[in-house]
C-alpha cells in the first residue's frame, strides 16, 4: 500500500507540474480546452433539458418510458465505455514501457496493475465523466432537484457505473490476453466483436421498445406509474437498469427507493473493483507474458497490397514514392488506424444511408433553410473529425525515427507536401461522397448537389491544411500512438478552429439560403446570384485559410528537429 | 570536404557550440571528442540539416547546407547515435525508403542492399519489422542506411553504442575502408579506445568550444607526457 500511495503521489505531481508549465503556447492550449470542452458541457446540459422538457411535455412520454428509453441509452453507453476501455488498455497495460519498467522494481504486480487501472480509467473517462455531469445537471434542472441530488447521482451512480463498465473491460482484457496466444489474437478479437454485437442485438429484441411504448400508452394518461412487468426478467441485473430505477424514484419523489438503488451500484462496483483487484492478482503477470508470446518477432509475410510493396520499383519519383507507401504500411500495419478508418467509414456510410431517405418536407422556408444548413455543416463535422483523428497526428507519428527524412536530400517543402496530398485525396472522396448521398432525397433541387460538393471539397481542403499544420506546429514526436496525439490539448484546440471556421460558414449561408428556400416555396422575386455569391465568399475565405494555413505549415516545417 | 566556420547555435540564453572552426579534407577520419553537454550532437545535427545554426556556416562538398541543403545531403551520410527505425517497416524496406529518399535507381538499390546486408550479416531478421529489434540490429540498419548512397562524407554519432564486439569489429573495418577510399569522416564518439584507433585527427569541445585539435600522433606524444594513458588527457584538458 505504501509503495502504491508513493507512486501515485509522483504521478499526480507529475501531471500537475506538466498541467502547471506556463508558456504562451500552454495558455492557448488550455484555454482552447476549456472553452470546446465547456462548449460541449453546455451543450450536453441544454440537450439533456430540452429532451427532457420534450418528452415529457410535449411528446407526453411520461416518467415511466422517459426512464426506459435512459436504461437503453445507458446500456449502450456501458457497452461502449466497456469496449472503449479494452481497446485503451491494451496498450495502457501490454504495450506500456512504463509496465516494463515496474515491474523490473520490486514493486507487486498487483499494485503495477491497480496504478495502470487507475491511468487508464482517468485517462478514457474524464471526456466522458464531463458530459454525465452536465447531462445530469439539464436532467436535474428540469425537475428542479436539490443540491443533494446531483452529488448523489454523480458519486453514487455514475462513477460507479462507470468503475463497473471499467473493471469488467479490464477482467475481460486479462482473460483475452491469457488465451489469445492459444486461440490467435484475431479469433480472440472476433469473438469480442460477435460478443459485443449479440449483446446490444439481443438486449434490443428483449426489450422491444416499440411494445413497450404500445402497452404503456394503453393506460395513457397514466404514463408515469411503474410498469416494471414490462421489462425482461434479465433487466434487472443491468447496471444501467439501476440508473434508470433510481433516477425514476427520484423523479416520483421516492428518495428512498432511490438511494437504495444507488447504494447497491455503488457496493456492485466496489464488489467489480475487488474482483478485478483478485483476478488481477492470479491473471495480471501471466497475461503479460502472454502478451510478449503475442509480440513475437517472425518475418513479413507477403500480403495482398504487395503492389505497394517498398522492395518493387516504381516508376514515380523515387522520394515522393517511397514517402507514399512508407505512409501506406504505416497505417496497415498499426491496427488502431485502419480499425478506428474502418468505424469511422461505417459510421459515414450509416450517415449517409439515413440521410438519403430523409424527406426534407416542410411549408417554411425557415425550417427548411435551418435543416438543410444542419445537413450541410453535419457533412464538414464529420470530414472535420476525420482531419482531427488522422491528418493532425500525421507528424507526430513520424516520432523520432523523422531524423532518417530530415537529413535525406529531400526538401521539408516536400515533405509537407507529399502528406498534404495523402490526406487531402481520401478526405476529398468522402467530402463529395457525402454531398453526393446526402443530396439523394432533395435532387430536385438541382443546383445544390452541386453546391454541396463544391461546399465539401473547399472545406476539406481547408480543415485538412489546418489540421496538419497545426498537427506540425504541436508536433510531439515522443507520443507514438495516434489516438493519444489527436485527444490531446492542441488537437481540442484546432477543433475549435474548425468549429469557428463552421460557424462562419453557417453565416455566410444563413441568409442566401432563407431566400433560396423562401423563392423555392413561396415564389416571389429571388436573384440566382445571390448564392453563388455566398459561394464564392466561403470558397474566397476558405482557399484564404488554406493558404495561411499550409504557409505556416511550411514555416513550422523548418524547425529544428 | 567539410568546413565549418564560425558555428554557434544559441537555444534561449544557453549556448550550445560557440563559434567553432573546422575543416577535414577528403579522406580524413576526424574524431570529435567532450564531456556530456559539450555540442557534439548540437555539431553534427546542423551538419546533418536537422538543426539550423543560430550564426556561421557548414559547407559539405562545397555545399553551403543552409543556402543547398540537398546538394549538401546528397554527399553526406548519417548516423545517429539513437537509431530510431520506423517500428512498422522491415530492415530491409527501411533500407528502400533510404534509398528512395536519396533517389537511388531501384537495380543500384537492390545490389548496394543485398552487398550491406552479406557485410553487416543481417540476413536472418532483415525482414522483420523493426518494432522487434534489438538496440544492436538497429543501430546496423541505420549504418547501413548511412552507407547505402555511397557518401562522400559520413557523419557519425556514436557508432558503436549497443553493438556486440563482433559486429562492433565489422563496422570498424567498414568505416577504416570508407576513409581510406576518400570518404571524409566526422564521428562524436565517449570512447577513447575507438577515437585513438581510427581517427587521423581530434578534435576536443568544452561548453560549445574547441579546446584542442590535432593529430592522433600528436595526441600519443602527449599521452605520453602524462601517465601513457589517453584517458589521464582527457580528464586533464576537460577539466
Amino acid at each position: 500500500m505504501p509503495v502504491l500511495l508513493h507512486i501515485v503521489f509522483f504521478k499526480i505531481r507529475i501531471f500537475f507540474k506538466l498541467s502547471a508549465e506556463l508558456s504562451a503556447k500552454n495558455l492557448v492550449k488550455h484555454l482552447g480546452s476549456l472553452i470546446v470542452f465547456g462548449g460541449f458541457a453546455v451543450g450536453a446540459f441544454l440537450f439533456a433539458r430540452v429532451l427532457t422538457e420534450y418528452l415529457l411535455v410535449k411528446a407526453h412520454l411520461g416518467l415511466f418510458l422517459l426512464h426506459r428509453f435512459l436504461s437503453m441509452l445507458m446500456f449502450v453507453f456501458f457497452l461502449s465505455v466497456n469496449v472503449g476501455n479494452i481497446i485503451v488498455s491494451y496498450a495502457t497495460f501490454y504495450r506500456s514501457r512504463e509496465t516494463e519498467f515496474f515491474l523490473t522494481k520490486p514493486v507487486s504486480h498487483t499494485t503495477v496493475f491497480i496504478i495502470k487501472f487507475l491511468d487508464n480509467f482517468f485517462y478514457s473517462s474524464t471526456v466522458l465523466f464531463i458530459v454525465v455531469v452536465a447531462v445530469v445537471l439539464g436532467y436535474g434542472s428540469y425537475f428542479s432537484m436539490p443540491a443533494l441530488f446531483y452529488v448523489r447521482a454523480i458519486v453514487l451512480q455514475f462513477i460507479p457505473f462507470m468503475l463497473i463498465a471499467g473493471c469488467l473491460a479490464v477482467t475481460t482484457l486479462m482473460f483475452l490476453m491469457r488465451i489469445a496466444p492459444r486461440f490467435g489474437i484475431w479469433k480472440v478479437i472476433g469473438v469480442l466483436l460477435v460478443f459485443t454485437l449479440g449483446a446490444l442485438f439481443l438486449y434490443f429484441r428483449s426489450t422491444n421498445p416499440i411494445q413497450m411504448v404500445d402497452s404503456v400508452m394503453q393506460h395513457y394518461p397514466r404514463v408515469d406509474q411503474y410498469f416494471a412487468g414490462l421489462d425482461p426478467s434479465f433487466a434487472r441485473f443491468l447496471p444501467n437498469q439501476w440508473i434508470a430505477e433510481s433516477l425514476y424514484w427520484t423523479a416520483r419523489g421516492e428518495h428512498g427507493l432511490a438511494l437504495q438503488f444507488a447504494i447497491f451500484t455503488t457496493l456492485i462496483s466496489a464488489a467489480a473493483f475487488l474482483g478485478m483487484v483478485l483476478t488481477a492478482e492470479r491473471l495480471f503477470y501471466g497475461s503479460w507474458l502472454s502478451s510478449l508470446a503475442l509480440q513475437r518477432p517472425s518475418r513479413e509475410s507477403r500480403s495482398m497490397f504487395e503492389a505497394f510493396s517498398l522492395t518493387r520499383p516504381s516508376s514515380f519519383d523515387p522520394q515522393t514514392s517511397v514517402i507514399l507507401r512508407k505512409e501506406f504500411w504505416q497505417f496497415i500495419r498499426e491496427p488502431s488506424q485502419w480499425i478506428h478508418f474502418g468505424v469511422i467509414v461505417l459510421l459515414v456510410l450509416t450517415f449517409v444511408g439515413s440521410i438519403s431517405s430523409l424527406k426534407f418536407e416542410t411549408p417554411l422556408p425557415f425550417y427548411l433553410t435551418a435543416s438543410y444548413l444542419t445537413l450541410l455543416l453535419f457533412n464538414v463535422f464529420l470530414v472535420s473529425s476525420v482531419a482531427l483523428r488522422f491528418v493532425f497526428p500525421m507528424i507526430s507519428v513520424e516520432g523520432q525515427s523523422f531524423w532518417s527524412m530530415l537529413s535525406a536530400p529531400i526538401s521539408r517543402a516536400k515533405i509537407y507536401l507529399v502528406k498534404l496530398a495523402i490526406a487531402l485525396v481520401p478526405l476529398g472522396g468522402i467530402g463529395v461522397l457525402l454531398a453526393v448521398l446526402s443530396h439523394w432525397s432533395i435532387q430536385h433541387y438541382k443546383e445544390l448537389p452541386w453546391f454541396a460538393s463544391a461546399v465539401m471539397i473547399c472545406s476539406t481542403m481547408t480543415l485538412v491544411s489546418l489540421n496538419l499544420t497545426a498537427g506540425a506546429y504541436f508536433s510531439d514526436f515522443r507520443e507514438k500512438n495516434p489516438i493519444k496525439v489527436a485527444s490531446s490539448q492542441s488537437a481540442t484546440l484546432t477543433f475549435l478552429i474548425s468549429i469557428l471556421y463552421m460557424t462562419v460558414m453557417v453565416a455566410i449561408f444563413f441568409v442566401p439560403f432563407n431566400m433560396y428556400f423562401f423563392h423555392a416555396l413561396k415564389g416571389g422575386e429571388y436573384n440566382p446570384q445571390t448564392l453563388w455569391f455566398a459561394l464564392g465568399s466561403f470558397v474566397f475565405i476558405s482557399a484564404a485559410i488554406s493558404v495561411l494555413a499550409v504557409s505556416l505549415g511550411l514555416r513550422t516545417m523548418k524547425r529544428d528537429f | 570536404m567539410i568546413k565549418i566556420v564560425e558555428l554557434t547555435k544559441r537555444f534561449g540564453n544557453f549556448t550550445a557550440v560557440d563559434s567553432l572552426s573546422i575543416e577535414i579534407p577528403a579522406g580524413e577520419f576526424y574524431g570529435i571528442l567532450g564531456p556530456n553537454g559539450a555540442g557534439k550532437t548540437t555539431t553534427i545535427k546542423m551538419m546533418t540539416g536537422l538543426f539550423a545554426p543560430t550564426s556561421g556556416t557548414i559547407s559539405i562538398g562545397g555545399f553551403d547546407i543552409q543556402r543547398s541543403p540537398a546538394e549538401a545531403k546528397r554527399c553526406t551520410g548519417y548516423i545517429p547515435d539513437q537509431p530510431f527505425l520506423y517500428e512498422k517497416l522491415t530492415g530491409r524496406e527501411f533500407l528502400y525508403f533510404s534509398a528512395g529518399l536519396y533517389s537511388l535507381d531501384h537495380a543500384t538499390t537492390t545490389s548496394r542492399i543485398d552487398d550491406l546486408i552479406s557485410a553487416f550479416e543481417i540476413d536472418t531478421w532483415i525482414d522483420r519489422r523493426a518494432e522487434h529489434y534489438s538496440q544492436g540490429m538497429r543501430q546496423r540498419i541505420a549504418i547501413a542506411s548511412g552507407l547505402l548512397h555511397d557518401p562522400k562524407v559520413l557523419v557519425i554519432d556514436e557508432p558503436m553504442i549497443g553493438l556486440d564486439p563482433r559486429s562492433a569489429h565489422v563496422v570498424k573495418q567498414v568505416l577504416k575502408d570508407k576513409s581510406k577510399s576518400g570518404t571524409s569522416v566526422f564521428m562524436s564518439t565517449h570512447s577513447l579506445p575507438v577515437a585513438e584507433e581510427l581517427c587521423d585527427r581530434v578534435g576536443i569541445v568544452k561548453q560549445g568550444k574547441l579546446i584542442f585539435e590535432d593529430t592522433i600522433s600528436t595526441l600519443h606524444a602527449l599521452k605520453e607526457e602524462h601517465d601513457g594513458k589517453l584517458e589521464s588527457l582527457f580528464l586533464e584538458l576537460t577539466k
